[in-house]
């Protein structure tokens, strides 16, 4: 039994186009289940993401842009905060040479 | 009269429910088959062609026509969720044969269909052991009936290119078949 079926199947794929038609019987289309087809189509029609779209490229340009002058505005920010704190850290080092420049108060 | 999809398309991308319902009717089928034969269970084919529409329906707004049509894009989707479908599974291998490929044919004789139901599930077998572009590439031949331009584009590849790895398939094919047959 075996052997014989061997032997059909090993003739057949000999050859590329009995493989062919052999592969277009076996791999015949399927339908889904109606139900399962009807549910989903509710489904997507009912789902909030439904209006869900891309930005345009006035959009585009809006929000990159303002991103972009979000980003410079921190960076300078970070830049003038980085140079008060240096400036902080200079005074707390040699407090007496800020004193010295400007000389002993008088009483008198 | 059947609107084409670049119509539908750009309705879709703008909120318009009905022109995705209608793309959803026109591919659901293929989509489904599609995943059907690379997963090799219905519940799977379920749960997975749903994703799929859920996912196009999410990003439809940012499609960008690149020349593809629109089904290459839901192929590409439904590459990658059944790609990641066997990585997270890993059950390739050891996927059952649901009632669904194995349909009987009324009328014939239990002896002989039970040689074609033999013979089909030792076919579908040969196939999962296939590389997942071969598998792809045989689904979309054989169960979408597409042309190799058409796969081409789905695939990424050129036409000659598709010629090729098909005729590699067959060849592949073949030496499994005998491999299988010793085996069993």
């Amino acid at each position: 039994m075996l052997s014989q079926r061997k032997f059909e199947i090993g003739e057949g794929i000999q050859d590329f186009n009995q493989m062919e038609s052999y592969l277009g019987r076996a791999l015949a289309p399927i339908s889904p289940r109606k139900e399962f087809v009807d549910n989903l189509r509710g489904r997507l029609a009912n789902s909030p993401q439904s209006n869900t779209r891309g930005l345009s490229t006035i959009e585009y340009l809006f929000f990159a842009t303002a991103g972009l002058v979000s980003s410079l505005l921190l960076l300078i920010a970070s830049i003038r905060a980085c140079l008060a704190l240096i400036g902080a850290l200079k005074y707390l080092r040699h407090p007496r040479n800020s004193i010295d420049k400007s000389g002993p108060v008088s009483l008198i | 009269m059947q609107l084409n999809d670049d119509i539908l398309l750009s309705q879709a991308a703008q909120g318009d429910q009905e022109a995705f319902g209608s793309l959803y009717e026109r591919y659901v089928d293929r989509i489904y088959n599609y995943i059907f034969y690379r997963t090799g269970n219905l519940h799977d084919a379920e749960d997975l062609t749903e994703r799929v529409f859920l996912r196009a329906m999410r990003h439809i707004g940012n499609y960008k026509d690149r020349g593809l049509p629109f089904s290459a894009w839901l192929y590409r989707i439904a590459h990658n969720l059944v790609a990641n479908w066997h990585r997270d599974n890993n059950r390739r291998k050891e996927i059952p044969l649901d009632e669904g490929l194995l349909t009987s044919h009324q009328g014939e004789h239990p002896e002989t269909e039970l040689l074609r139901l033999e013979e089909r599930e030792r076919l579908l077998r040969v196939i999962r052991v296939l590389p997942e572009d071969r598998q792809q590439l045989l689904i979309l031949k054989f169960v979408e009936h597409l042309s190799n331009a058409e796969i081409g584009l789905i695939m990424g590849r050129t036409e000659g290119a598709v010629k090729s790895l098909y005729h590699r398939t067959l060849l592949a094919m073949r030496d499994e078949f005998d491999v299988d047959l010793l085996s069993s």
